[in-house]
């Protein structure tokens, strides 16, 4: 089975772009969103833009997990903690994906977009294919 | 929701994506550049410097934010490194 990626002019450049949905219980929360496929992020991490887009309150954000985290990403400096669990529904697959890093602020710079790193493709047990020259780009699975 | 009222919603998302990144010029041109941007069925329904706001014009025109592409739209030679 193969799962289209858009390759889009993004920020600068071109970027393999998926969009998916996303469903976590613990905290509640459900949206859709537009992902940079990023293969130099060992994790996902959401937008907070996403996030507020979601309407997280602030009693289930205290349903995140784990400490305070600082990450550095595109620019901007921001506090994250984990979403210990998510459903993802990718053009009618679903995967779910664990200890997935939600800002909780932002300390320096704007929010960058949401980042799907290596534990996504690991999850989905996706091959990832990208061919920027011809603008062609798509996840791959066994199914 | 049903799986395919989702998949409905997400194809609407998705088309609405398309358009959005294939008409950047068009929204910069129109002084959206630096700004928030919410687009339905390939309209832009909502602007604003603060994202929070554009959430609330997106509510009161009875949509869920959830579901409506709600994007940056960077200042031209913006290059994010990630």
């Amino acid at each position: 089975m193969k799962i289209p990626v858009r390759v889009d002019f993004f920020a600068g450049g071109l970027r393999p772009i998926l969009s998916f949905a996303i469903k976590s219980e613990e905290p509640k929360m459900f949206g859709f969103i537009n992902a940079v496929i990023d293969t130099g992020s060992p994790t996902t991490i959401l937008s907070l833009n996403d996030v507020r887009k979601m309407r997280v309150s602030e009693i289930q954000m205290q349903k995140l997990t784990g400490p305070y985290k600082k990450v550095n990403l595109g620019g901007a400096q921001m506090e994250t903690r984990l979403l210990p669990e998510a459903e993802l529904n990718i053009s009618g697959k679903k995967i779910k994906l664990s200890l997935i890093q939600v800002p909780v602020s932002i300390t320096k710079g704007d929010a960058p977009p949401t980042i799907l790193g290596i534990d996504f493709l690991l999850a989905g047990k996706f091959k990832f294919f990208f061919d920027v020259n011809n603008l062609v780009s798509y996840l791959e699975t066994e199914d | 929701m049903e799986n395919t009222q989702i998949l409905e919603k997400m194809n609407s998302f998705e088309e609405d994506s398309k358009w959005l990144y294939n008409n950047l010029d068009l929204l910069r041109k129109r002084k959206l550049s630096g700004q928030f941007v919410a687009i339905k069925n390939k309209e832009v329904i909502a602007q604003g410097k603060d994202i929070n706001l554009v959430i609330k014009q997106v509510e009161k025109k009875g949509e869920n934010p959830s579901y409506i592409l709600i994007e940056y739209i960077y200042p031209e030679g913006t290059i994010i490194l990630l």
